[in-house]
């Protein structure tokens, strides 16, 4: 077929798909919504610090000596580096066939609002969420020293009131560390999380952030014939230098985006060999443990 | 004036029907055409013809939504004119680009043999639209069906540039594996 035809076939696609095109208009979030958002940054902001400076006061007496200042630091039993597990896999992944596409930027995208006169957040349990994604998403490769994060499974997805799901993201955390309130802990010395989240859909996924790739050559890497996009970006971490503005230093993360079984999937890694994202991609296409070969 | 009353305006041979659709219409179809043709003359021409063409068929038609029933009139003979334009060497506004993009997801031979009923393939097409997000699906038929220019769309749903070639670029691959799985080998 030539691109003319398939441009003419496209001109016969539904009128309610054009019509419903040119009526979009992003939802436009009222003025309380925005200082309610920065509202809700500051909080977590609070509740993080008060987490840090508790565990600081009830660590005052076990502060190790060659930590003054009192930091965190991991727990020393946490050991991500060995991956010495036997395994038994039968499925080899090379990582000549993967191929890493520069992420230019990263970008803030506002979600739409939702109006709770028209939509209603509904809390989905373990069991509501494999009911519908007919699977259990936790992926069958989790890297050594990572655990699930507590709300793992369960999920805030909207109906609109006839019943009909319109979001219905799932976002699952697997990280080194939490703080008391649940989110993942920042590292020592490399002030930033270390694991992974997986953020699936099967609408579409809404992200919070867009990570901006090459526009026109995209590579794509072949997993058990599912097509994925990995990214990656060198990210700088703070404190920044006060006068020149320079970072303390960069880590690695690490992005993949694909499309198996009808379910989109986004996997966000920081910290992570390359190596142990493949792995962890890989063993939710192929619903099994597989080895990658560097 | 509301639609209803400019279709029964067609239906009843009144002319007023024609100033009423240039007065409701004629900047979305001048947008569609300029898309298309790149140039406001040859732009115009083509939303007169599109006004004569509904003309000539009202009745026996109704169309359930008049914009889109326009718009399509609109694109089908821009298009038109762009091929001829294209054949003079006199060139296309931002079509070029968007059939540049299309022709990834095509072999670009007029291939007999893998002919395809061209209503199933639509009708495909609908289904990949119906899965996916309504911003998505937004962004892919602004470009695809209204041509629309890559930063007219980043402007309408509040992106930059890049993000919403990047989303493109993710699309059609979708659409492209989408079609494929369907058996349609474009």
């Amino acid at each position: 077929m030539t691109n003319e035809k398939l441009y003419e076939v496209l001109g016969d696609i539904s009128e309610k798909h054009i019509n419903e095109a040119r009526a979009y208009h992003k939802a436009k979030k009222p003025g309380w919504m925005k200082w309610g958002a920065m509202a809700a940054c500051l909080a977590v902001i609070v509740v993080t610090a008060v987490s840090v400076l508790s565990n600081y006061l009830n660590q005052q007496g076990t502060t190790p000596p060659d930590n003054p200042n009192g930091v965190i630091v991991d727990n020393p039993t946490d050991n991500p580096d060995d991956d010495t597990t036997p395994t038994t896999s039968e499925i080899h992944i090379s990582m000549d066939n993967i191929s890493f596409n520069e992420v230019e930027a990263l970008m803030d995208a506002a979600r739409l609002w939702r109006d709770p006169e028209l939509y209603d957040r509904i809390r989905w349990d373990r069991n509501a969420v494999i009911d519908y994604y007919g699977k259990e998403l936790t992926p069958v490769y989790v890297p050594d020293g990572l655990t699930a994060a507590n709300g793992n499974g369960t999920a805030r997805v909207v109906a609109d009131k006839s019943g009909d799901i319109v979001e219905d993201t799932v976002w699952l955390g697997f990280y080194h560390d939490y703080y008391e309130h649940g989110s993942p802990k920042l590292t020592e010395g490399v002030t930033a999380r270390k694991g992974f989240s997986i953020t699936v859909s099967k609408i579409g996924l809404l992200n919070d952030c867009l990570y901006i790739l090459p526009e026109n050559e995209v590579k794509t890497s072949d997993i058990g014939g599912t097509s994925v996009t990995f990214g990656y970006r060198s990210m700088p971490y703070g404190p920044y230098d006060p006068d020149t503005h320079e970072p303390s230093g960069y880590y690695d993360m690490y992005v993949a985006e694909f499309q198996h079984n009808g379910i989109e999937y986004q996997i966000v890694a920081e910290q992570m060999e390359a190596e142990e994202v493949v792995k962890v991609v890989s063993s939710i296409i192929y619903g099994e443990e597989v080895i990658v070969d560097k | 004036m509301d639609d209803v009353q400019i279709v029964q305006l067609y239906w009843d041979r009144d002319e007023q029907a024609i100033s009423a659709t240039s007065d409701k219409y004629g900047n979305y179809c001048t947008s569609i055409a300029k898309n298309i043709l790149g140039n406001q003359e040859d732009a115009e021409e083509c939303v007169n013809d599109t006004f004569l063409n509904a003309w000539n068929s009202m009745p026996p038609h109704k169309p359930s939504i008049l914009s889109t029933f326009l718009g399509k009139i609109t694109r089908n003979l821009s298009f038109n004119r762009y091929k001829h334009n294209t054949a003079n060497k006199r060139g296309g506004g931002e079509l070029p680009v968007v059939l540049e993009e299309l022709s990834n997801l095509v072999s670009g031979k007029d291939d007999v043999e893998h002919a395809f009923d061209q209503a199933e393939l639509t009708k495909a097409i609908d289904t990949f639209l119906d899965s996916l997000s309504p911003k998505k699906r937004s962004i892919f038929i602004s470009r695809y069906w209204y041509t629309d220019s890559i930063s007219e769309i980043a402007v309408r749903h509040s992106m930059n540039d890049g993000a919403v070639s990047m989303t493109l670029n993710r699309l059609r691959l979708k659409l492209h594996n989408y079609l494929l799985e369907r058996g349609f080998e474009l």
